[in-house]
This record gives C-alpha cells, sequence and structure tokens, in this order.
C-alpha cells in the first residue's frame, strides 16, 4: 500500500563545492498519495462561536448560516456540539450523534450578538464537549472571532495545547480586522490544527464548507518526516511549504535523527517542506547527505503505520554546476517573503521602525519575484504606511501574515465559486 | 560568503541570505534592494531649485531600473522627464509611467517628480508629490533640486529606481 505514496526530494542545485567550509543545500521534499477514504470516518465536531456584539449584523449571520450548512453536511455517525460565547460561553448544543437538523437550526437561529469577547470560556467549554463523545473519530475544534480577547491569552494558548495533546485538532478562523492574529497563530501553532483569515463576509459560508470537506477528505494522520543526517550535517531550518507555510520543529530522536511532525493528510493534497542541510567540508566525489522517511497512519480501516524513504546524494565538483532549479527557487523565494514578513513584524514591535520597512520591502521583492503580484502589492502599501506612520493597518498586516502563509488564496479560491 | 545587501557572513552555496533577505545569486545582484548605497555629501548636491536652470542636452540620456521587478528605463534627456502616473482623465502623460509597475498601489503621484539638466548635472526635484521622493533614503525639500549620480536610488512612492546611467 505504501507504494500508493511517492516522495520525491529535488535539490536547489545539483552539484556540491569540493569545501573545506561548511555549504548549505537546499532540499525541497514533495510527498504525493494517491490514497482515497473509504469508508467515510465520522467527525466529532465542535463550533466555538463568538457571539460578541461586533458580530451583529451581517456577520452573526453569514456564521449562521455556515453552521446550518456545516449542520446539513452532517451524517447519521458525526458527533456535533455547538457553543457561543462572549463574556461567557454557553453550550447551545451539547455533543451528541444522529442529531435532528431541524432541531439543530432552530439553536442556530436563537444566537443573539451582544456583549464582549473573552475566548477561553469558549474554548474550555468546547473542549468539554468535544470530549464528551467516545467516538472513534476525527475530533475538530472549529473556532470562529472577530475581536481581541484580553486578558485571558495565555489560558487560550494553554486549552489549545491540551486539546492538541489530546488529538484533538483546531481550527481558528478571524473574520474582521480587530482580532488578534498573534493569538490565533500561536493557538493553532500545532501540526494538526491551523487558522485562517476571512477576508470578507460572503467567504464565510465557503470558508467553513471547504473546512468540513478538508477534514472528511483526511486520509492519513500522524505524519511524520523523518530525517536521517549524515554525520556532520546539521539541519539549518525547515519549512512546511504545503499545506501552507509555516516553520517547522525537528525532535532529536538520537545522533543525526530527527523527527518532524506534519499532522494529517487530506486526500488530493500535497506534504511539501523545504528543508536547509549544513554540510560540513566536502571532499571530491559522490557524497551522501540524508535518508528522509514519511511515516504515517491510514485512517480507513485499522490504523497501520506505513513508511516511504528516499536517499540524498550529490556529487561535490572543483567547479560545481550552479543552476538553480526554478521550481525550488519558487518554493524558496515564498518562504523568504514569509520569513523576512514574520522579521518585520518583530522589528517593528521592538519600536525599530525603519529596520522594519526595509526588510517588509525585501519581503514585497520576493513576493514579486513569486508572481504573487497582488500581495507584492499589499506589502507596497504597508511598507509605506509604516514609513510614514510608524504603523501599518491592522488589516494589510492581516493580509500579510496569512497571505504570505498561502491561506488567503485558499479563501479567495472559495470566494470566486 | 558575504551577502551583499548587509555584509553578514552567509554559508557557502546560500541562496538568499538569512539575514536580510537579499539574493546572493550573482544573476541576482543587479536587483538587489539592499546594495550599498552610495552615501554622498548632501552640501554641494541640494540646491534651490530657482538656481538651476534646465538646459537643453542633445544626445543624453538616462538609464535606470525599476528594481522590483527590473524593468529596465531608457528616456531621453533632452527634455525634462517628469516620472509619475498617466491619467487621461487628468490629463497625465508622464515620460515616466510608473502605472504597470504597480504606481497606484505604491503611492506615486500623476505628477510626482521631475529629472532636469543643467549643462552639466542632472537634478531631481519632488512635484508636491503625496508620499515624496527620496534619494538614497533622504527626502528631496520641496523647491529644491537634488543632484543625482550614477547608482543613486529614487524612490517614487515606495517604488525604488536605480539610476544606472545618466
Amino acid at each position: 500500500m505504501s507504494d500508493v505514496v511517492q516522495l520525491t526530494v529535488t535539490k536547489a542545485r545539483p552539484e556540491l563545492w569540493i569545501s573545506t567550509e561548511p555549504q548549505v543545500v537546499y532540499l525541497h521534499i514533495v510527498a504525493k498519495t494517491t490514497l482515497t477514504q473509504s469508508p467515510e470516518t465520522p467527525l466529532n465536531l465542535c463550533l466555538a462561536l463568538d457571539r460578541s456584539s461586533s458580530m451583529r449584523g451581517e456577520r452573526l449571520y453569514q456564521v449562521k448560516e455556515a453552521a446550518r450548512h456545516v449542520v446539513n453536511q452532517l451524517g447519521s455517525r458525526d458527533a456535533f456540539a455547538l457553543i457561543a460565547f462572549n463574556d461567557r460561553a454557553e453550550v447551545i448544543v451539547p455533543a451528541s450523534t444522529g442529531a435532528d437538523h431541524t432541531a439543530l437550526h432552530v439553536a442556530i437561529s436563537s444566537l443573539e450578538a451582544r456583549g464582549g469577547t473573552e475566548m477561553a470560556q469558549g474554548l474550555a467549554l468546547g473542549l468539554r464537549e468535544i470530549e464528551r463523545p467516545r467516538l472513534a473519530a476525527l475530533s475538530r475544534l472549529i473556532v470562529l472571532t472577530d475581536g481581541r480577547t484580553y486578558g485571558d491569552e495565555d489560558t487560550c494558548i494553554e486549552l489549545a495545547r491540551r486539546a492538541q495533546q489530546r488529538g484533538i485538532g483546531l481550527t481558528a478562523f478571524g473574520v474582521g480586522t480587530e482580532w488578534n492574529e498573534d493569538l490565533l497563530e500561536l493557538i493553532a501553532a500545532d501540526e494538526n490544527s491551523r487558522t485562517q483569515y476571512i477576508t470578507s463576509l460572503d467567504a464565510i459560508v465557503p470558508v467553513f464548507e471547504a473546512e468540513i470537506k478538508r477534514l472528511r477528505d483526511t486520509i492519513a494522520r500522524r505524519v511524520e518526516l523523518w530525517v536521517k543526517t549524515q554525520p556532520g550535517v546539521q539541519i539549518g531550518s525547515l519549512h512546511r511549504v504545503q499545506p501552507f507555510i509555516a516553520p517547522l520543529v525537528p525532535q532529536a530522536m538520537s545522533a543525526g535523527h530527527w523527527r518532524v511532525l506534519l499532522g494529517e493528510w487530506a486526500a488530493g493534497s500535497e506534504q511539501q517542506c523545504l528543508l536547509e542541510l549544513i554540510l560540513p567540508s566536502c571532499s571530491i566525489g559522490q557524497q551522501p547527505i540524508a535518508k528522509l522517511e514519511l511515516r504515517y497512519e491510514t485512517i480507513a480501516g485499522k490504523p497501520t503505520q506505513f513508511v516511504t524513504n528516499v536517499s540524498v546524494d550529490a556529487l561535490a565538483q572543483e567547479e560545481p554546476v550552479l543552476t538553480v532549479d526554478p521550481g525550488v527557487r519558487h518554493v524558496l523565494e515564498r518562504v523568504t517573503a514569509y520569513r523576512l514578513q514574520a522579521q518585520a513584524w518583530k522589528a517593528v514591535a521592538k519600536g525599530q521602525v525603519a529596520e522594519g520597512t526595509k526588510t517588509l520591502q525585501q519581503a514585497g521583492l520576493h513576493l514579486f519575484n513569486a508572481g504573487e503580484m497582488e500581495l507584492a502589492q499589499t506589502v507596497h502599501i504597508e511598507a509605506m504606511r509604516l514609513l510614514h506612520n510608524g504603523s501599518a493597518s491592522t488589516d494589510g498586516r492581516k493580509r500579510i501574515k496569512y497571505g504570505t502563509r498561502g491561506l488567503i488564496a485558499e479563501a479567495k479560491a472559495n470566494e470566486g465559486r | 560568503m558575504i551577502c551583499s545587501g548587509c555584509h553578514s557572513q552567509q554559508y557557502t552555496g546560500t541562496i538568499f541570505c538569512l539575514v536580510c533577505g537579499a539574493s546572493c545569486l550573482p544573476e541576482d545582484q543587479r536587483r538587489s534592494l539592499r546594495t550599498p548605497l552610495r552615501v554622498k555629501q548632501a552640501s554641494p548636491s541640494a540646491v534651490p531649485a530657482e538656481a538651476a536652470i534646465p538646459v537643453s542636452s542633445p544626445g543624453r540620456e538616462l538609464r535606470a531600473t525599476v528594481l522590483h521587478n527590473g524593468r529596465p528605463v531608457k528616456l531621453p534627456l533632452h527634455a525634462p522627464v517628469v516620472i509619475g502616473r498617466a491619467d487621461i482623465k487628468r490629463a497625465s502623460y508622464p515620460d515616466l509611467d510608473l502605472t504597470n509597475d504597480g504606481g497606484y498601489q505604491a503611492g506615486v503621484s500623476r505628477q510626482h517628480a521631475r529629472i532636469s539638466n543643467t549643462v552639466q548635472e542632472t537634478y531631481i526635484e519632488d512635484l508636491e508629490s503625496g508620499n515624496g521622493t527620496f534619494v538614497n533614503n533622504q527626502q528631496v525639500a520641496p523647491g529644491t533640486l537634488q543632484r543625482l549620480q550614477v547608482g543613486d536610488e529614487l524612490r517614487i512612492g515606495s517604488i525604488v529606481i536605480r539610476i544606472e546611467a545618466l
């Protein structure tokens, strides 16, 4: 069955330098699968929705519409719970399987917007509800917020970690411009979680639909990349590239043996990573670099672990071929843009506005080179705002953060449907 | 190897500097935003606008590069060159039109800046643009002419243009 997963590795440059100095080697790792899920794994879903006063009007209307769409997609084996939160949280629908769709629609319609935002209460109650059904299901807590929660950020992060350790994935949606993107990024930093910026009200329903589809399409979980490096070879950095850009943290299992958690895998998507390895001195001839392994557990049927592996080596030459693979360069441009924008916001937070502006402009340059024209222009505008006003717009900052991760494109594709 | 943008030490084979993000590929060096700027003495280069009289200089031309997309620009300097954004409704027809370089989003005014020649020197002046004109990161004061030299980097809104030849 492992032949349904293909693991390929492309080096940025085909050859190495003969050198006594360390050198960097970039590897673009792509895992594709033809696995499809059957039979369907049940879902254990909990929606925790912000109903603070700022949600009033069209925003809450669209969120309720989205919740109704989610309900309509539930099968008899799926579990569902609904939590609404403002200053306090309330269980609107307790977790149960095979619920009556009409009753759920009525419950959703009862939501009204008022009060402030205290997300931790919503998360805590959501976590309690999602743990009630004892099902062999894919558990997911979907949180949507439009506001900035104050004073309970650490509790939110703690609750998210607790959920993730118990195998409950978390999806955090932000809508509007007031919510705290740094917090949503932190609570969704785990490999089986994700965060997305819903840029327009029309996109709320399609984004929820896409999320349910993605969960339904989950074919494997506990996906892990194992990197076994040759003696002396170090990992410089490692980023996930697909489904979205994010830094990954390799865990040292033994000397030169690293494990990287990649979370769940949806059918039709690719697992892509960019690995930078630092090689020590290199002598002439074919050099082994690393061995890569992809491990995953299928969801359908009895959980079984599969392994696919590939060895990476390269020829060291006095005058190596220096052409950079255009595909790897494209990936590298996008990862660099992501890294630079993160660096720019850090500099701005420290009050180093000039440095932040320069770094953001550099991020814009990489986006232009990667063909991300619209995002590059957003970056230009915000760099100019920084230069003139000393701060970026809250919307622009979110668009750049989420756009460089590659998650705005996904939202836009959904908007276009 | 040393990054040409921030002068930090980088590993051999680095493609984009880990510190400043500048490209370390030889073919990209000409497009890097981080190439060290030639810092000039401010005193003689900025002169009041009325002190320099633009003259016709047949044969001279301006060659420059729009850095973010690498677009080469070549314009005759026999008459002043206006940099801006074309807008037919407002009868704006600049000699160097930055519309297709993302000029609107980058905050370029319709009539943003003007480059003109005297007998020996080339100058730039800001045409009361909304977001200012900068030469090597220094704003061109309103009502003054700033002398230009090869290698200077002009910032028009947030678009950076490097002067390659005058």
